[in-house]
Protein backbone atom coordinates (compact mmCIF):
# COMPACT_ATOMS: atom_id res chain seq x y z
CA UNK A 1 0.00 0.00 0.00
CA UNK A 2 1.11 3.24 -0.81
CA UNK A 3 2.04 5.61 2.12
CA UNK A 4 0.77 8.76 -0.16
CA UNK A 5 -1.86 10.74 2.20
CA UNK A 6 -2.32 13.64 0.04
CA UNK A 7 -1.18 14.02 -3.62
CA UNK A 8 -1.58 17.46 -5.41
CA UNK A 9 -0.93 17.38 -9.13
CA UNK A 10 -0.26 19.95 -11.52
CA UNK A 11 -2.55 22.00 -9.82
CA UNK A 12 -2.87 25.82 -11.44
CA UNK A 13 -5.38 28.57 -11.03
CA UNK A 14 -5.77 32.33 -11.83
CA UNK A 15 -7.53 34.98 -11.04
CA UNK A 16 -8.95 37.77 -13.10
CA UNK A 17 -6.64 36.02 -15.86
CA UNK A 18 -3.29 36.47 -13.21
CA UNK A 19 -2.26 33.13 -12.92
CA UNK A 20 -1.48 33.17 -9.08
CA UNK A 21 -0.15 29.34 -8.59
CA UNK A 22 1.85 27.41 -11.90
CA UNK A 23 1.74 23.81 -11.92
CA UNK A 24 1.86 22.94 -8.23
CA UNK A 25 2.76 19.39 -7.66
CA UNK A 26 3.56 17.79 -4.20
CA UNK A 27 3.10 14.75 -1.74
CA UNK A 28 2.35 14.04 1.64
CA UNK A 29 3.67 10.60 3.09
CA UNK A 30 1.18 9.19 6.31
CA UNK A 31 2.83 10.50 9.09
CA UNK A 32 4.94 13.34 8.02
CA UNK A 33 4.79 17.35 8.94
CA UNK A 34 5.28 18.77 5.85
CA UNK A 35 5.89 22.60 5.37
CA UNK A 36 4.44 25.20 2.67
CA UNK A 37 6.84 27.85 2.80
CA UNK A 38 5.86 31.37 0.75
CA UNK A 39 6.22 35.17 1.16
CA UNK A 40 3.15 36.85 1.90
CA UNK A 41 0.86 37.29 -1.31
CA UNK A 42 2.97 34.47 -2.89
CA UNK A 43 -0.86 32.09 -2.66
CA UNK A 44 -0.38 29.91 -0.12
CA UNK A 45 -3.77 30.70 1.26
CA UNK A 46 -5.09 29.97 -1.96
CA UNK A 47 -3.28 26.44 -2.27
CA UNK A 48 -4.95 25.40 1.22
CA UNK A 49 -8.22 26.44 0.26
CA UNK A 50 -8.24 24.50 -2.98
CA UNK A 51 -6.52 21.72 -1.00
CA UNK A 52 -9.11 22.27 1.44
CA UNK A 53 -11.81 21.96 -1.25
CA UNK A 54 -12.59 25.58 -0.44
CA UNK A 55 -11.55 26.78 -4.12
CA UNK A 56 -11.64 25.14 -7.13
CA UNK A 57 -8.43 25.25 -9.07
CA UNK A 58 -8.83 26.13 -12.50
CA UNK A 59 -6.23 22.82 -13.51
CA UNK A 60 -5.29 19.93 -11.78
CA UNK A 61 -5.68 17.24 -9.05
CA UNK A 62 -6.25 16.79 -5.19
CA UNK A 63 -5.61 13.35 -4.06
CA UNK A 64 -6.40 12.13 -0.67
CA UNK A 65 -5.17 8.57 -0.27
CA UNK A 66 -5.54 7.94 -3.90
CA UNK A 67 -8.66 9.34 -4.28
CA UNK A 68 -10.01 12.53 -6.26
CA UNK A 69 -11.31 15.05 -3.93
CA UNK A 70 -10.64 18.34 -6.47
CA UNK A 71 -13.07 20.67 -5.03
CA UNK A 72 -14.48 19.03 -2.37
CA UNK A 73 -14.69 20.17 1.54
CA UNK A 74 -14.83 18.13 4.83
CA UNK A 75 -11.99 15.93 3.60
CA UNK A 76 -9.26 17.30 5.42
CA UNK A 77 -9.86 19.33 9.28
CA UNK A 78 -7.97 22.61 8.77
CA UNK A 79 -7.10 25.24 11.78
CA UNK A 80 -6.61 29.09 10.52
CA UNK A 81 -4.46 31.71 12.32
CA UNK A 82 -7.61 32.97 14.37
CA UNK A 83 -9.00 30.22 16.37
CA UNK A 84 -12.43 30.50 15.47
CA UNK A 85 -13.25 29.13 19.01
CA UNK A 86 -17.54 29.74 19.88
CA UNK A 87 -17.24 32.23 22.66
CA UNK A 88 -20.21 31.37 24.26
CA UNK A 89 -19.13 27.71 24.50
CA UNK A 90 -17.07 26.03 27.04
CA UNK A 91 -13.43 24.78 26.13
CA UNK A 92 -15.40 21.61 26.23
CA UNK A 93 -18.06 22.61 24.56
CA UNK A 94 -16.00 24.05 21.74
CA UNK A 95 -13.71 21.14 21.62
CA UNK A 96 -16.36 18.31 21.28
CA UNK A 97 -18.27 20.72 18.20
CA UNK A 98 -17.29 18.17 15.24
CA UNK A 99 -18.34 15.62 17.55
CA UNK A 100 -21.77 17.11 18.14
CA UNK A 101 -22.17 17.98 14.79
CA UNK A 102 -22.23 14.75 13.88
CA UNK A 103 -25.16 13.83 15.84
CA UNK A 104 -23.14 12.45 18.82
CA UNK A 105 -24.90 13.81 22.17
CA UNK A 106 -23.85 16.09 24.51
CA UNK A 107 -22.66 13.97 27.64
CA UNK A 108 -20.82 11.04 25.22
CA UNK A 109 -19.13 13.99 23.35
CA UNK A 110 -17.73 15.74 26.84
CA UNK A 111 -16.97 12.37 28.23
CA UNK A 112 -14.65 11.78 24.70
CA UNK A 113 -13.27 15.13 24.81
CA UNK A 114 -11.55 14.68 28.78
CA UNK A 115 -8.96 12.39 28.03
CA UNK A 116 -7.83 14.75 25.09
CA UNK A 117 -8.06 18.14 26.87
CA UNK A 118 -5.16 16.24 28.98
CA UNK A 119 -2.92 14.76 26.44
CA UNK A 120 -3.34 18.58 24.82
CA UNK A 121 -2.28 20.54 27.69
CA UNK A 122 -5.74 21.77 28.50
CA UNK A 123 -6.24 19.72 31.57
CA UNK A 124 -9.07 21.39 33.71
CA UNK A 125 -10.23 23.89 31.49
CA UNK A 126 -13.43 21.91 30.19
CA UNK A 127 -15.86 24.42 31.85
CA UNK A 128 -14.06 27.75 30.92
CA UNK A 129 -14.83 30.02 28.48
CA UNK A 130 -12.23 30.56 25.68
CA UNK A 131 -11.72 34.04 26.73
CA UNK A 132 -10.27 33.17 29.85
CA UNK A 133 -7.13 30.98 28.04
CA UNK A 134 -4.08 32.33 27.24
CA UNK A 135 -3.27 32.11 23.03
CA UNK A 136 -1.48 29.36 22.93
CA UNK A 137 -4.29 27.49 25.38
CA UNK A 138 -6.78 28.92 22.48
CA UNK A 139 -4.88 27.63 20.22
CA UNK A 140 -4.39 24.23 21.23
CA UNK A 141 -7.72 24.22 21.85
CA UNK A 142 -8.79 25.20 18.41
CA UNK A 143 -5.82 22.30 17.35
CA UNK A 144 -7.90 19.89 19.42
CA UNK A 145 -11.04 20.57 17.56
CA UNK A 146 -9.54 19.70 14.27
CA UNK A 147 -8.09 16.87 15.39
CA UNK A 148 -11.24 15.41 16.33
CA UNK A 149 -12.81 16.52 13.12
CA UNK A 150 -11.50 13.31 12.65
CA UNK A 151 -9.67 13.61 9.23
CA UNK A 152 -6.39 11.93 8.88
CA UNK A 153 -4.88 15.26 6.95
CA UNK A 154 -4.42 18.66 8.90
CA UNK A 155 -3.99 21.39 7.43
CA UNK A 156 -3.01 24.50 9.62
CA UNK A 157 -2.30 28.25 7.92
CA UNK A 158 -0.12 29.84 10.32
CA UNK A 159 -1.38 28.70 12.99
CA UNK A 160 1.25 30.29 15.85
CA UNK A 161 1.87 33.15 14.04
CA UNK A 162 -0.42 35.84 16.51
CA UNK A 163 1.38 34.01 19.27
CA UNK A 164 4.57 35.93 20.92
CA UNK A 165 7.62 34.93 20.24
CA UNK A 166 8.47 32.49 23.61
CA UNK A 167 4.60 31.14 23.88
CA UNK A 168 5.14 29.70 19.72
CA UNK A 169 8.62 28.31 20.68
CA UNK A 170 6.85 26.36 23.36
CA UNK A 171 3.72 26.39 21.12
CA UNK A 172 6.46 24.38 18.77
CA UNK A 173 7.84 22.11 20.75
CA UNK A 174 4.75 20.87 22.24
CA UNK A 175 3.05 20.25 18.91
CA UNK A 176 6.42 17.81 18.51
CA UNK A 177 5.18 16.31 21.57
CA UNK A 178 1.66 15.70 20.89
CA UNK A 179 1.80 14.56 17.13
CA UNK A 180 4.11 11.76 18.71
CA UNK A 181 0.91 10.61 20.41
CA UNK A 182 -1.73 11.42 17.99
CA UNK A 183 -2.36 10.12 14.60
CA UNK A 184 -1.95 12.96 12.56
CA UNK A 185 -0.72 14.05 9.25
CA UNK A 186 0.01 17.97 8.62
CA UNK A 187 0.62 20.38 5.95
CA UNK A 188 2.01 23.61 7.23
CA UNK A 189 1.20 26.91 6.10
CA UNK A 190 3.85 29.66 6.70
CA UNK A 191 5.93 32.09 6.56
CA UNK A 192 8.53 31.80 8.49
CA UNK A 193 11.21 30.12 7.79
CA UNK A 194 12.27 29.31 11.69
CA UNK A 195 9.18 27.97 12.30
CA UNK A 196 8.98 25.70 9.15
CA UNK A 197 12.62 24.50 9.88
CA UNK A 198 11.59 23.32 13.20
CA UNK A 199 8.65 21.80 12.90
CA UNK A 200 9.21 19.72 9.34
CA UNK A 201 10.05 16.69 8.29
CA UNK A 202 10.13 18.15 4.65
CA UNK A 203 9.35 22.15 3.09
CA UNK A 204 7.86 23.07 -0.24
CA UNK A 205 9.47 26.66 -0.86
CA UNK A 206 6.65 28.60 -2.82
CA UNK A 207 8.51 31.38 -5.01
CA UNK A 208 8.16 33.30 -8.54
CA UNK A 209 5.15 34.84 -10.23
CA UNK A 210 3.15 33.09 -10.53
CA UNK A 211 4.20 30.63 -7.84
CA UNK A 212 5.83 27.45 -8.35
CA UNK A 213 7.25 24.51 -6.22
CA UNK A 214 10.91 26.53 -6.06
CA UNK A 215 12.59 23.68 -3.97
CA UNK A 216 11.91 20.63 -1.90
CA UNK A 217 14.02 20.39 1.26
CA UNK A 218 14.28 17.36 2.96
CA UNK A 219 15.56 17.82 6.26
CA UNK A 220 17.63 15.55 8.79
CA UNK A 221 15.41 12.84 10.56
CA UNK A 222 14.38 14.17 14.13
CA UNK A 223 16.46 11.98 15.72
CA UNK A 224 19.61 13.85 14.62
CA UNK A 225 18.64 17.19 14.93
CA UNK A 226 19.90 17.21 18.74
CA UNK A 227 19.18 19.67 21.17
CA UNK A 228 19.71 23.23 19.97
CA UNK A 229 19.12 22.90 16.22
CA UNK A 230 18.37 26.17 15.48
CA UNK A 231 21.97 26.93 16.19
CA UNK A 232 23.89 24.38 14.66
CA UNK A 233 25.57 25.14 11.03
CA UNK A 234 23.00 22.94 8.95
CA UNK A 235 20.06 25.05 10.13
CA UNK A 236 21.69 28.01 9.41
CA UNK A 237 22.76 26.60 5.80
CA UNK A 238 19.54 25.97 5.19
CA UNK A 239 17.85 29.24 5.94
CA UNK A 240 20.45 30.42 3.88
CA UNK A 241 19.18 28.18 0.70
CA UNK A 242 16.02 29.49 1.39
CA UNK A 243 16.33 32.80 1.65
CA UNK A 244 18.43 33.17 -1.27
CA UNK A 245 14.97 31.29 -3.24
CA UNK A 246 12.89 33.54 -1.51
CA UNK A 247 14.99 37.06 -2.28
CA UNK A 248 15.28 36.08 -5.41
CA UNK A 249 11.23 35.78 -6.61
CA UNK B 1 -14.80 29.46 43.00
CA UNK B 2 -17.75 29.63 40.78
CA UNK B 3 -20.52 30.22 43.65
CA UNK B 4 -18.20 33.25 45.18
CA UNK B 5 -20.45 36.11 45.71
CA UNK B 6 -20.61 38.60 42.83
CA UNK B 7 -20.19 42.10 44.04
CA UNK B 8 -22.85 44.08 43.25
CA UNK B 9 -22.21 48.01 43.54
CA UNK B 10 -25.40 50.35 44.08
CA UNK B 11 -24.84 53.98 42.71
CA UNK B 12 -26.57 56.06 44.85
CA UNK B 13 -26.28 59.09 42.90
CA UNK B 14 -29.92 59.30 40.83
CA UNK B 15 -31.57 58.30 44.08
CA UNK B 16 -29.61 61.06 45.93
CA UNK B 17 -31.23 63.29 43.14
CA UNK B 18 -34.20 61.40 42.75
CA UNK B 19 -35.18 62.10 46.49
CA UNK B 20 -34.14 66.00 46.32
CA UNK B 21 -36.76 66.33 43.30
CA UNK B 22 -39.54 64.46 45.28
CA UNK B 23 -38.69 66.60 48.48
CA UNK B 24 -39.14 70.28 46.20
CA UNK B 25 -41.88 68.86 44.70
CA UNK B 26 -43.60 68.33 47.95
CA UNK B 27 -42.25 71.41 49.19
CA UNK B 28 -43.73 73.46 46.43
CA UNK B 29 -47.20 71.60 47.27
CA UNK B 30 -47.10 72.00 51.30
CA UNK B 31 -46.03 75.65 50.77
CA UNK B 32 -49.23 76.71 48.35
CA UNK B 33 -47.16 77.69 45.62
CA UNK B 34 -48.81 75.58 43.17
CA UNK B 35 -52.59 74.89 43.96
CA UNK B 36 -53.00 71.44 44.91
CA UNK B 37 -55.97 70.62 42.48
CA UNK B 38 -53.51 71.29 39.73
CA UNK B 39 -50.52 69.72 41.16
CA UNK B 40 -51.04 66.87 43.95
CA UNK B 41 -48.07 66.96 46.31
CA UNK B 42 -46.11 63.39 46.54
CA UNK B 43 -47.63 61.77 49.37
CA UNK B 44 -51.45 62.67 47.78
CA UNK B 45 -49.74 60.29 44.74
CA UNK B 46 -48.84 57.82 47.39
CA UNK B 47 -52.46 58.31 49.10
CA UNK B 48 -54.67 57.87 45.94
CA UNK B 49 -52.28 54.46 45.06
CA UNK B 50 -52.77 53.04 47.81
CA UNK B 51 -56.78 54.00 48.33
CA UNK B 52 -57.46 52.64 44.59
CA UNK B 53 -55.24 49.86 44.86
CA UNK B 54 -57.83 47.06 44.17
CA UNK B 55 -58.80 49.17 41.45
CA UNK B 56 -55.05 49.74 40.09
CA UNK B 57 -54.05 46.16 40.31
CA UNK B 58 -57.20 44.66 38.61
CA UNK B 59 -56.18 47.10 35.50
CA UNK B 60 -52.42 46.87 35.72
CA UNK B 61 -53.29 42.60 35.52
CA UNK B 62 -54.93 43.35 32.60
CA UNK B 63 -52.70 45.61 30.45
CA UNK B 64 -49.24 43.42 31.63
CA UNK B 65 -51.37 40.52 30.35
CA UNK B 66 -51.57 41.99 26.99
CA UNK B 67 -47.91 43.20 27.08
CA UNK B 68 -46.51 39.90 27.94
CA UNK B 69 -48.51 37.84 25.55
CA UNK B 70 -47.90 41.28 22.52
CA UNK B 71 -44.15 40.99 23.71
CA UNK B 72 -43.85 37.19 23.15
CA UNK B 73 -45.33 36.59 20.08
CA UNK B 74 -43.97 39.93 18.46
CA UNK B 75 -40.64 38.30 19.89
CA UNK B 76 -41.43 35.02 18.21
CA UNK B 77 -42.49 36.91 15.06
CA UNK B 78 -39.16 39.29 14.67
CA UNK B 79 -36.84 36.20 15.49
CA UNK B 80 -39.10 34.32 12.77
CA UNK B 81 -38.69 37.11 10.21
CA UNK B 82 -34.97 37.56 11.03
CA UNK B 83 -33.97 33.49 10.26
CA UNK B 84 -35.90 33.41 7.09
CA UNK B 85 -34.32 36.97 6.08
CA UNK B 86 -31.27 35.40 6.78
CA UNK B 87 -31.41 32.45 5.00
CA UNK B 88 -33.28 33.83 1.89
CA UNK B 89 -31.80 36.67 0.08
CA UNK B 90 -34.29 37.80 -1.98
CA UNK B 91 -36.93 37.72 0.91
CA UNK B 92 -34.50 39.86 2.54
CA UNK B 93 -34.56 42.05 -0.35
CA UNK B 94 -37.91 42.17 -0.69
CA UNK B 95 -39.20 42.46 2.95
CA UNK B 96 -36.28 44.33 4.60
CA UNK B 97 -37.27 47.80 2.46
CA UNK B 98 -41.16 47.61 3.59
CA UNK B 99 -40.37 46.60 6.96
CA UNK B 100 -38.48 49.81 7.23
CA UNK B 101 -41.15 51.47 5.71
CA UNK B 102 -43.66 50.17 8.04
CA UNK B 103 -42.32 51.48 10.87
CA UNK B 104 -43.33 55.08 9.68
CA UNK B 105 -46.62 54.49 10.31
CA UNK B 106 -47.34 55.76 13.64
CA UNK B 107 -48.74 53.49 16.22
CA UNK B 108 -51.20 55.88 17.74
CA UNK B 109 -53.05 56.07 13.95
CA UNK B 110 -52.93 52.57 13.89
CA UNK B 111 -54.64 52.11 16.98
CA UNK B 112 -58.15 53.15 16.32
CA UNK B 113 -58.59 51.08 13.17
CA UNK B 114 -57.76 48.32 15.47
CA UNK B 115 -60.07 48.90 18.06
CA UNK B 116 -63.16 49.65 15.24
CA UNK B 117 -62.04 46.28 13.56
CA UNK B 118 -61.03 43.98 16.73
CA UNK B 119 -63.51 45.25 19.48
CA UNK B 120 -63.04 46.21 22.64
CA UNK B 121 -61.25 43.77 24.39
CA UNK B 122 -57.85 43.06 24.40
CA UNK B 123 -56.85 41.22 21.05
CA UNK B 124 -56.07 45.06 19.61
CA UNK B 125 -53.99 45.77 21.97
CA UNK B 126 -51.90 43.06 21.55
CA UNK B 127 -52.14 43.23 17.72
CA UNK B 128 -50.65 46.49 18.15
CA UNK B 129 -47.99 45.40 20.35
CA UNK B 130 -47.24 43.01 18.18
CA UNK B 131 -46.59 45.45 15.51
CA UNK B 132 -44.90 47.68 17.47
CA UNK B 133 -42.11 44.87 18.98
CA UNK B 134 -41.38 42.41 16.48
CA UNK B 135 -39.67 45.03 14.06
CA UNK B 136 -36.96 46.10 15.90
CA UNK B 137 -36.32 42.31 17.53
CA UNK B 138 -36.51 41.01 13.94
CA UNK B 139 -33.78 44.60 12.78
CA UNK B 140 -31.46 43.26 15.55
CA UNK B 141 -31.28 39.56 15.29
CA UNK B 142 -30.97 40.17 11.51
CA UNK B 143 -27.75 41.98 12.39
CA UNK B 144 -27.11 39.74 14.79
CA UNK B 145 -26.55 36.31 11.98
CA UNK B 146 -24.75 38.85 9.96
CA UNK B 147 -22.49 39.55 11.89
CA UNK B 148 -21.07 36.14 11.97
CA UNK B 149 -17.50 35.66 11.29
CA UNK B 150 -17.57 34.10 7.51
CA UNK B 151 -14.57 31.82 8.01
CA UNK B 152 -15.96 30.75 11.36
CA UNK B 153 -19.12 29.80 8.81
CA UNK B 154 -16.95 27.75 6.70
CA UNK B 155 -15.16 25.94 9.27
CA UNK B 156 -18.78 24.40 10.34
CA UNK B 157 -19.53 23.57 6.52
CA UNK B 158 -16.57 21.63 6.13
CA UNK B 159 -17.25 20.10 9.56
CA UNK B 160 -20.45 19.06 8.20
CA UNK B 161 -22.77 21.54 9.62
CA UNK B 162 -26.24 21.82 8.00
CA UNK B 163 -28.00 25.24 8.45
CA UNK B 164 -30.49 24.35 10.79
CA UNK B 165 -27.20 23.26 13.30
CA UNK B 166 -25.27 26.38 12.29
CA UNK B 167 -28.20 28.31 13.36
CA UNK B 168 -28.42 26.51 16.41
CA UNK B 169 -24.59 26.58 17.14
CA UNK B 170 -23.79 29.57 16.20
CA UNK B 171 -25.95 32.10 15.07
CA UNK B 172 -28.72 31.99 17.48
CA UNK B 173 -26.48 32.01 20.54
CA UNK B 174 -24.19 34.59 18.53
CA UNK B 175 -27.54 37.19 18.36
CA UNK B 176 -27.90 36.90 22.17
CA UNK B 177 -26.51 40.27 22.50
CA UNK B 178 -27.79 41.73 19.71
CA UNK B 179 -31.28 40.55 20.72
CA UNK B 180 -31.59 41.75 24.20
CA UNK B 181 -30.52 45.22 22.82
CA UNK B 182 -33.47 44.74 20.95
CA UNK B 183 -35.70 43.28 23.54
CA UNK B 184 -35.15 46.49 26.05
CA UNK B 185 -36.38 48.91 22.78
CA UNK B 186 -39.34 46.35 22.80
CA UNK B 187 -40.02 45.87 26.06
CA UNK B 188 -40.66 49.71 26.55
CA UNK B 189 -42.33 49.92 23.45
CA UNK B 190 -44.92 47.31 24.26
CA UNK B 191 -45.73 49.01 27.56
CA UNK B 192 -46.11 52.13 25.60
CA UNK B 193 -48.60 50.22 22.87
CA UNK B 194 -50.70 48.31 25.39
CA UNK B 195 -51.62 51.99 27.20
CA UNK B 196 -52.21 53.88 24.20
CA UNK B 197 -54.54 51.63 22.34
CA UNK B 198 -56.39 51.34 26.23
CA UNK B 199 -56.58 55.28 25.99
CA UNK B 200 -58.33 55.12 22.08
CA UNK B 201 -60.90 52.54 23.54
CA UNK B 202 -61.00 49.77 25.72
CA UNK B 203 -63.24 48.34 29.16
CA UNK B 204 -60.31 47.65 31.04
CA UNK B 205 -56.88 48.47 31.52
CA UNK B 206 -54.52 51.22 33.01
CA UNK B 207 -54.76 53.23 30.00
CA UNK B 208 -58.46 52.93 30.08
CA UNK B 209 -58.38 54.10 33.97
CA UNK B 210 -56.11 56.79 33.03
CA UNK B 211 -59.31 58.21 30.94
CA UNK B 212 -61.75 57.88 33.37
CA UNK B 213 -59.71 59.55 36.06
CA UNK B 214 -58.43 62.51 33.36
CA UNK B 215 -62.16 63.30 32.85
CA UNK B 216 -62.84 63.58 36.90
CA UNK B 217 -60.15 65.49 37.19
CA UNK B 218 -58.58 63.64 39.91
CA UNK B 219 -54.95 64.64 39.06
CA UNK B 220 -53.45 62.36 41.89
CA UNK B 221 -55.17 59.76 40.52
CA UNK B 222 -53.43 60.39 37.45
CA UNK B 223 -49.97 60.11 38.53
CA UNK B 224 -50.65 57.26 40.65
CA UNK B 225 -51.48 55.20 37.47
CA UNK B 226 -48.60 57.15 36.00
CA UNK B 227 -46.21 55.82 38.36
CA UNK B 228 -47.03 52.41 38.35
CA UNK B 229 -46.73 52.43 34.30
CA UNK B 230 -43.39 53.44 35.44
CA UNK B 231 -42.44 50.75 37.75
CA UNK B 232 -44.19 48.31 35.75
CA UNK B 233 -41.96 49.06 32.94
CA UNK B 234 -38.98 49.10 35.42
CA UNK B 235 -39.36 45.37 36.50
CA UNK B 236 -40.30 44.15 32.98
CA UNK B 237 -36.60 45.60 32.26
CA UNK B 238 -35.11 44.20 35.37
CA UNK B 239 -36.84 40.80 33.78
CA UNK B 240 -34.81 41.33 30.38
CA UNK B 241 -31.62 41.79 32.46
CA UNK B 242 -31.78 38.43 34.48
CA UNK B 243 -32.86 36.58 31.82
CA UNK B 244 -29.96 37.56 29.97
CA UNK B 245 -27.61 37.19 32.78
CA UNK B 246 -28.99 33.51 33.07
CA UNK B 247 -28.67 32.95 29.22
CA UNK B 248 -25.14 33.85 29.29
CA UNK B 249 -23.22 32.84 31.90
CA UNK B 250 -20.06 33.14 29.50
CA UNK B 251 -20.49 36.87 30.49
CA UNK B 252 -20.51 36.22 34.21
CA UNK B 253 -17.43 34.02 33.72
CA UNK B 254 -15.56 36.48 31.97
CA UNK B 255 -16.63 39.62 34.30
CA UNK B 256 -14.96 37.32 36.95
CA UNK B 257 -11.45 37.60 35.80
Amino acid sequence: MSRILLEVAHVSKKFDQQPVLADISLKIDHGEIVALLGISGSGKTTLFNIIAGLLACDQGQVLLAGEDVTGQSGQVSYMLQKDLLLPFRTIAGNVALPLLLHGENKHAAYQKVLPYLETFGLAGTQAQYPAALSGGMRQRAALLRTYLFGKPLALLDEPFSALDEITKRNMHQWYLDVIQQIDLTTLLVTHDIDEALVLADRIYVLAGTPSRIATELKLPARAQRGQDFELTPTFVDFKRQILSLLAGA
Amino acid sequence: MQKKQINIKINWAPWLVLGLCLLLWQAVVSFGIVPRFLLPAPTDVVTALYTDRALLLQNMWITLTETLIGLLVGILLGIFLAIVMDRFEFLYRAVYPLLVISQTVPTVAIAPILILWLGYGMLPKIVLIIVTTFFPVAVEMLAGFRATDPDLLQLMATMGATRLKVLWFVKLPQALDHFFASLRIATTYAVISAVVAEWVGGNDGLGVYMTRVMKAYAFDKMFAVIVLITILSLLLMGLVNGLQRWLEPWKRAVNKQ
